[in-house]
């Protein structure tokens, strides 16, 4: 909600920023810096609880159509109520993904996009106390490694050459190879597979820059 | 993955060159790039060299991530997007001097910004001490956009980032003790400002009637914090000083006034802490002079 809260708040700057300049064809070109929040459902947490992630990203359109770049976020996931396996308690999130994103379109407002890419994330524990990972019980903070496929399906709206709206689904397929941390169950390892999907909401700022 | 990690650089910075290619070099200095990119070079290689001996030391693991929202009260995410938009508002200056348009000095000014930010949190990542912050990362990018947005939008340049320093008593205590101790994580003595020049809201009477060169700052501080996220925040609200408004013919002059613009300087104005107000001139926590 407070997501919403503040995109209803920056509006009006998105609209300034929207009113400085006139449609034109092909954009966007040069760098765009992307924001956005995830929300998603987890195979770790059987589907059951919902996750959520905030995400900032970098990138730079090779044409109007090709977008190349990086993304990372930080979040924070929650196991469903009552389980005890394969995990249990609450965990931060953290990662950052490479990603290349094709613009089905290059023309008007609307122009829907599929996004591919290889990510890397650690899982934090913040649990105190009764919260397990894969075998493991885990007490204080710990931290695992994982790395996988990140997705996008959506479309950006764009308000001008310079801002565009952005909604999408996602999907993602993590491997947590079990890199342990500040744990007391430090050099244990486990692995673990996790299957997510969700929504994400967000916006684009294309600075149209090229040289 | 992370050794693949140089391979993907690689060919991000080939298909930024291949753009590159369309830059009209009629105003290019040959002599200045190749001035520019050996101190470069060795700037690098120095600051690394140091950062390795004062933050890399020690034990190294595989690459991970860590999430520190609530270290140091956030102040160090502030540090960051300073840090960022610094170093690509230097690099822009420079590469504006060896003659590139002020498009072309933006867009690889700040690619030079959030390259340089991300190796480090890339070291960062290899550390055991550290791991790779999404936050520190977010901040990298919202202050290498910065110049970015002011470039795009003349809306922007109307806002700028400053920083002022003086050692905190903590910071002088360690030194002593600790062979190397770095001044830009020394978050007690450091103050970092959002700053507006107003004159873009005011009547053209009321502009003209007030200096160029002065604006007005927001400035954020922290206090006695620790490793267990606990302190307080500082807030000030001042003058300030945009010594590159005023007029002169002295290319000296101009290049002084430029870098003085990164810093905020002591000025009179209003400080909040723990919900008391203070009137005084400000400038860091351990330097300010209230009434």
């Amino acid at each position: 909600m407070k997501f919403f809260i503040a995109l209803l708040f920056f509006f009006p700057i998105f609209q300034s920023i929207a009113q400085t300049t006139e449609l034109e064809s092909p954009y966007p070109h040069g760098f765009t810096t992307s924001f956005g929040r995830a929300q998603y459902y987890s195979s770790l947490t059987k589907y059951q609880s919902a996750n959520y992630d905030f995400t900032i990203g970098f990138g730079f359109n090779i044409s109007s159509q090709f977008l190349v770049g990086i993304k990372i976020y930080t979040g924070e996931e929650n196991s469903a109520p009552g389980q005890a396996q394969p995990v249990s308690g609450k965990f931060d999130l953290g990662g950052g993904a490479i990603l290349l994103t094709y613009r089905l379109t290059d023309n008007g407002r609307w122009r829907p996009f599929i996004t591919a890419g290889y990510e890397l994330s650690t899982v934090l524990t913040a649990a105190q106390q009764n919260t397990s990972f894969g075998s493991l019980a885990i007490t204080g903070t710990s931290g695992y490694n994982g790395s996988g496929l990140h997705s996008y399906i959506g479309t950006e709206y764009y308000v001008s050459q310079n801002f565009s709206f952005e909604g999408a689904i996602t999907y993602q397929y993590r491997q947590y190879a079990g890199l342990i941390v500040n744990s007391d169950n430090l050099g244990n390892k486990v692995s673990l597979n996790d299957s997510s999907f969700g929504i994400e909401l967000g916006g684009n700022i294309h600075f149209n820059l090229l040289p | 993955m992370m050794k693949r990690f140089p391979i993907i650089v690689t060919i991000l910075c080939s298909m930024v060159a291949g753009h590159l290619h369309a830059q009209d070099s009629t105003n290019i200095d040959n002599g200045r790039i190749v001035l520019i990119g050996s101190a470069a070079a060795a700037t690098i290689a120095a600051i690394h060299i140091y950062q390795r001996d004062a933050w890399w030391q020690g034990d190294r693991e595989p690459f991970r991530f860590e999430n520190d929202w609530e270290y140091a009260l956030n102040i160090d995410k502030f540090g960051h997007t300073y840090g960022a938009f610094s170093e690509s508002k230097i690099a822009k200056n420079i590469l504006q001097w060896a003659g590139f348009s002020s498009q072309a000095s933006t867009f690889y000014g700040s690619l030079t910004g959030l390259a340089y930010q991300t190796y480090v949190e890339i070291e960062d990542g290899y550390h055991k001490a550290y791991g790779f912050s999404p936050g520190d990362e977010f901040s990298n990018i919202i202050g290498s956009s910065i110049p970015l947005a002011q470039e795009a939008f003349p809306f922007f340049s109307n806002f700028s980032l400053k920083y002022s320093y003086y050692p905190s008593n903590q910071y002088l205590t360690d030194l002593k003790t600790q062979s190397f101790r770095v001044f830009i994580d020394d978050y007690e003595g450091s103050t970092f400002w959002i700053t507006m020049d107003p004159h873009f809201l005011m009547s053209k009477e009321l502009s003209a009637a007030i200096p160029k060169w002065l604006g007005i700052s927001l400035g954020l501080a922290v206090h006695n914090i620790d490793e267990t996220g606990e302190g307080s925040r500082l807030y000030y609200l001042t003058l300030d000083y945009n010594f590159s408004k005023i007029e002169t013919e002295s290319n000296f002059l101009k290049a002084l006034f430029g870098a003085m613009d990164f810093f905020h300087f002591p000025a009179p104005g209003f400080g909040l802490e723990d919900g008391k107000i203070k009137v005084g001139v400000f400038y860091t926590y351990h330097t300010q002079l209230t009434l």
